[in-house]
């Protein structure tokens, strides 16, 4: 299918297209037309994905510019979808221009995903992959073996130096299996080719932290343009992922490590004055010079990147204090000693890095500046010493990439000390928490170098939040209305149970026999009307428990296993994994299941349950976040202070957010349908903050009633649901065909023409009194 | 006197490469699994660990020897304190660098250059080492260099001292000021919202009392007037929140390192008023003669009928002189390209 957008020819890659993916497009050419950041809100299951990559590539291909499409996604297998729709999308594209477009797309994802190596791949860890691959791919590796010396390196990452530098893969779409099969009959290194093709690629697709960590980000993401497109699909929780990005957490055993490798690290520099006294010699010259070679010192090997440092600060020289390896390793070692001494303070602490640093200083005469330079300091140094099991340093890392943080930032960022781990526990164990409280940080450089910047998702309501909190103007800010054939999903609010007592999961209440009891009732009656899969949401893991023991204890659960068979998500992932697999296959051989999950937990997040997987969802209670946290705390009290965001505005927003985001599990397109169910008094005054095409499709009736009322409504819905639905009947109100956007098009011209014209109408009468009396005068005159 | 325990520590002033011990107490081995209130001490002439209740039994009478074997420093009872890091090693590193900073407190803004700066961070870590890691002769060397510069700069140092010591206090200042700020920030907050809700929880009552009173109009139209009064009321509390604290932040601002201001009207008073403004009104392209020769004035200058009252032969000359000059200083060409320039704009 091919059209226009204001001149711009768009190639669908479907004969029809949904009215809001249309108007998503419009909205899009908008934003990057205008040259600005946007937030956009579309339903789950109603083409994103595709209309955002077929409406960007279009936009590419048509002007000179070619400007890069970065898309960010949150898990492996959305970025595997997304490769796979822009796969399908160029291939439309060549069958209707009859010919292949100069056009390169990739994926990026770990060393784990990418590796070939026949003993490497082996490894399960990430983190020994990572340190293997350097060991064997770093700059000083090569230059060893050409000197003739022994040592191990990768074939495949040798042979890349082979190629010509700008084209290592030819032109066209790679997912990461492609990439993995070329890279086998070339034999050449999957990872390291999509690092480096990165520049001379039209589309890549990687995950958030590839531009949001700051430690990964100056590595990989340095070389982007300005004019780059960059896109957060599913960028609901981008927040979060901002802040874990920036906090660090420290303990006993890190800083236990942390002095080990400080120690080897000493062992290490001492073995090195005796037999190559020249190399430190040159690596201090360099310092003392303040002469850092950029290029080598952010070599695609290097150890660790600085998570902070601007740019003026890495042309200054290193601090004298910290120039000699062996100063720089006693700072660091005199450095973890006070952090030591920190932890065994048994009452809980929470300070500002300023007061962190004047305490730290006193005690230590550990100044603000060497502290700050610790990370870059570290680096320089592993590279000189040329260590190879760089993985026995981790912990070293993490304590002087704390050092820099901490030294670098005086707002934002909180210390906490929590020597136990909760309020009853008797045996210490001492965690300090550096948080970040604010989530623009770590997200400031891309809002700064990128002229455009598109963050969307199925449910990212309220959407003035998000600019708020991320500190930046949007351009556009949308949200769009689900366009429906027929009412396909059913969102109800049971605020009260069967006999009229309000059900409610806030704290006082939660555990009350009449509650749990309405609860489980709700439970009983949707497990009974619903066909197949239905899956129910608890607000924590410990509510979950509770509840379940006492359903056992009232006979509700032997009541449900007549109809459902029951499953319970666990923290343990495999354990998950399997419950999921017998809850599908319950789901698909008739005999129905019923998963129970929490809010906050893997299955909210990354899983869909479309189909028959899913026909109702039960929300119970608000999901909201533990209060009781002092880290959550910390935050709240940020956000109010910096941002003006009250405590209680953002804790419901959090809950919102989450509830949105259960509901919109069961909902995967529009041949779909669903219930779904929000059980708790609280949500009738909250049914503003849902996303729009929820509370849309949500009647008056239906925000405040019973169980008994919400089952009848839902038989009835059910039933309605049953009725033979073609395809054909969708035509024309919530499928277009290209007429029908020929025609909506025109319409849209014509409605434009009519306001023109309007305005030009008024304009005149404004006009006219004044061009009469003018004439007047004139006739007077004569 | 309890048996002296072997050590593996180095000679009297060597680095103690022992920790701190954590259970039992290596003079007189008694466990903190009995006596939980277990405390060890250390003193810094040797950093021999000991649990507080040897120190007392030992030291209490008088100066006496330290336990350890091979140790022969003689103690005092009020040397003794705890160690704040648990690496003995690190303590006494800690403690000779108080020693040298002490000595050695010199800012960056001492310095003309980065590098000498740097330099000077170096050699400073230098002496350190050699005072921490070095043997007897370094020791000895390095520690007569510090003595030396304590010497000759006492001035200097005190002076520093006290400067460090007022920017230690002015930040102290400043924090509390900037939490005592949050603080009233957030009590406001507080105390507005409760008020707003209060304002809100008020309203059915209202509504029903106005009803009572039989206003004119119907019940819908009475609800909407008072909650639209209502709206407006709260919505005022809300931004003289803002309002307020704004002002309070601005005047809670102060800014550190400014350097002192010259005070321009001090100097203006101390001078008479000049109408001008300073502006020189003698001429600057010629210097004005007494006389000018010219055989025309002269009359004008020696007989009376030749002049009306009021005429002045000098008045004539500065005037024809300024006339001559005037407009000397003007490049016509100059002018044209500014005028026309802002016309082609």
């Amino acid at each position: 299918m091919k059209f226009f957008i204001d001149g711009l020819p768009v190639l669908f890659p479907y004969p029809r297209i949904y009215p809001e993916q249309y108007a998503y497009m419009c909205d899009l050419k908008k934003t990057l037309d205008a040259g600005g950041h946007c937030v956009l809100e579309m339903p789950s299951g109603t083409g994103k994905t595709v209309s955002l990559l077929s409406l960007i590539v279009a936009y590419q291909q048509h002007y000179p510019e070619h400007r890069k499409l970065i898309y960010c996604s949150r898990t492996m297998s959305e970025i595997e979808k997304a490769l796979a729709e822009l796969k399908a999308l160029m291939k439309f594209r060549a069958d209707e221009l009859g010919h292949v477009e100069d056009f390169r797309g990739l994926g990026l994802t770990s060393r784990k995903n990418l590796c070939l190596h026949p003993s490497v791949k082996r490894e399960k860890s990430g983190a020994i992959v990572d340190a293997r691959c350097r060991s064997l791919t770093a700059g000083f590796v090569k230059e060893k073996k050409e000197k003739g010396e022994n040592v191990d390196v990768c074939i495949y990452h040798d042979n890349l130096d082979l190629l010509e530098p700008h084209n290592l893969i030819p032109n066209g779409v790679w997912t990461l299996d492609d990439l993995l099969h070329y890279g086998e009959q070339h034999k050449q290194c999957p990872y390291f080719t999509a690092r480096r093709m990165m520049q001379y690629c039209n589309v890549i697709i990687y995950s958030y932290h590839y531009l949001l960590d700051p430690k990964i980000a100056e590595r990989v993401s340095r070389e982007f343009s300005k004019d780059c497109i960059v896109v957060f699909d599913e960028a609901h929780n981008i927040d979060n992922v901002c802040i874990e990005s920036l906090s660090t957490d420290i303990t006993d055993d890190s800083l236990r490590k942390a002095t080990r490798g400080a120690q080897n690290l000493e062992r290490k520099i001492t073995d090195m004055r005796e037999t190559d006294r020249e190399q430190l010699e040159n690596e201090y010259q360099k310092l003392v010079e303040g002469l850092r070679d950029h290029d080598e010192a952010r070599q695609e090997d290097a150890f660790m990147a600085n998570p902070t440092l601007p740019d003026d600060l890495l042309k200054e020289a290193v601090p004298g204090n910290i120039r000699r390896a062996e100063h720089f390793v006693a700072f660091l070692k005199r450095f973890i000693e006070y952090l030591k001494t920190r932890m065994k303070v048994r009452t809980v602490i929470s300070e500002t890095p300023p007061s962190f640093l004047a305490h730290l200083k006193e005690h230590t005469f550990i100044e603000k500046k060497p502290l700050r330079f610790c990370a870059e300091r570290l680096t320089s140094l592993v590279r000189t010493l040329e260590l190879t099991n760089i993985e026995d340093y981790q912990p070293l890392q993490e304590v002087a990439t704390f050092a820099t943080l901490v030294a670098t930032y005086e707002k934002g960022f909180l210390l906490i000390l929590e020597p136990f781990e909760s309020d009853t526990a008797e045996v210490p164990n001492p965690v300090l928490h550096f948080t970040c409280l604010d989530a623009a940080i770590a997200i400031k450089p891309v809002f700064d170098r990128f002229s455009s910047v598109i963050i969307t998702s199925g449910t990212i309501s309220p959407l003035e939040m998000y600019p708020k909190m991320l500190g930046f103007n949007a351009v556009v800010q949308e949200s769009y209305a689900m366009t429906l054939a027929r009412r396909s999903f059913l969102p109800m609010i049971v605020t009260r149970g069967s006999d009229q007592a309000p059900v409610s999961s806030s704290f006082q209440v939660r555990n009350e026999p009449s509650v749990v009891r309405n609860y489980g009732n709700l439970l009983t009656e949707f497990a009974k009307v619903t066909p197949d899969g239905m899956v129910v949401f608890f607000p924590s893991y410990l509510y979950m428990e509770s509840i379940i023991s006492m359903w056992q204890g009232m006979g509700i659960l032997d009541n449900v296993w007549k109809y459902k068979l029951i499953l319970v998500e666990t923290p343990d992932a495999q354990e998950t994994s399997l419950a999921l697999e017998t809850y599908r296959k319950a789901c698909c051989n008739g005999r129905g299941a019923v998963l129970l999950c929490v809010a906050r937990g893997k299955v909210s997040e990354g899983i869909d349950f479309d189909h028959h997987y899913g026909r109702t969802v039960l929300c119970i209670g608000v999901p909201y976040q533990y209060t009781e946290s002092r880290i959550l705390k910390a935050r709240l009290e940020f956000l109010r202070e910096t941002y003006r965001i009250r405590e209680n505005d953002f804790l419901s927003f959090d809950a919102m957010r989450h509830a949105a985001q259960c509901l919109g599990r069961v909902l995967r397109g529009k041949d779909d349908y669903g219930i779904m169910v929000l059980a708790d008094r609280r949500f009738q005054k909250k049914k503003t903050q849902l996303p729009k095409w929820i509370s849309q499709a949500m009647t008056e009736v239906d925000t405040n009633i019973s169980t008994d009322m919400a089952v009848v409504t839902a038989r009835r819905f059910l039933r309605e649901m049953a009725q033979p639905f073609r395809s054909k009947d969708q035509e024309g109100t919530s499928m277009w065909s290209l007429e029908d956007l020929q025609e909506h098009q025109k319409t849209m011209d014509e409605e434009r023409i009519l306001e023109m014209q309007n305005e030009a109408a008024k304009m005149e009468r404004m006009q006219r009194p004044q061009a009469e009396l003018a004439y007047q005068d004139d006739y007077a005159m004569n | 006197m309890s048996r002296k325990p072997t050590t593996n520590s180095r000679g009297s002033n060597g680095a103690p490469s022992t920790a701190l011990p954590s259970d039992i107490c290596p003079v007189c081995k008694r466990v903190r699994y009995l006596n939980t209130d277990m405390r060890f001490l250390i003193n810094p002439e040797c950093y021999h660990p000991m649990c507080s209740n040897c120190v007392t039994n030992i030291f209490k009478t008088g100066p006496a020897q330290c336990p350890y074997a091979t140790c022969n420093q003689t103690l005092r009872f009020k040397g003794f304190r705890e160690s704040f890091f648990s690496d003995l090693g690190t303590e006494r590193e800690v403690d000779l660098r108080r020693r040298v900073e002490a000595v050695f407190n010199m800012t960056q803004d001492d310095f003309e250059t980065l590098r000498d700066w740097n330099n000077y961070l170096q050699d400073k870590e230098d002496l350190i080492f050699a005072l921490v890691y070095g043997d007897d002769d370094e020791r000895r060397k390095a520690d007569d260099e510090v003595l030396a510069y304590e010497l000759k700069n006492k001035a200097e140092i005190e002076k520093n001292r006290k400067k460090a010591g007022m920017r230690e206090s002015e930040r102290k200042k400043m924090e509390a000021d900037a939490r005592a700020a949050a603080e009233a920030r957030r009590l406001e907050e507080l105390r507005d919202e409760e008020r707003a809700k209060a304002e809100e929880a008020s309203l059915n009552q209202e509504v029903m009392e106005a009803l009572a009173r039989g206003e004119p109009g119907s019940a819908a139209e009475i609800q909407d007037r008072i909650l639209a009064a209502k709206k407006a009321k709260i919505a005022q509390l809300n931004p003289s929140m803002f309002a307020l604290t704004a002002s309070k932040q601005s005047s809670l601002l102060s800014i550190r390192g400014l350097k002192p201001k010259k005070n321009d009207q001090d100097e203006d008073e101390s001078k008479p008023y000049d109408p001008l403004m300073g502006l020189r009104m003698e001429p600057q392209r010629y210097v004005l003669h007494d006389r000018y020769e010219n055989s025309f004035l002269d009359l004008a200058r020696t007989r009376d009928d030749h002049r009306i009252p009021g005429y002045s032969v000098d008045e004539y000359v500065s005037r024809s002189m300024f006339e001559a000059f005037a407009g000397l200083g003007i490049v016509i060409e100059d002018d044209k390209d500014t005028r026309q320039k802002p016309a082609a704009a």
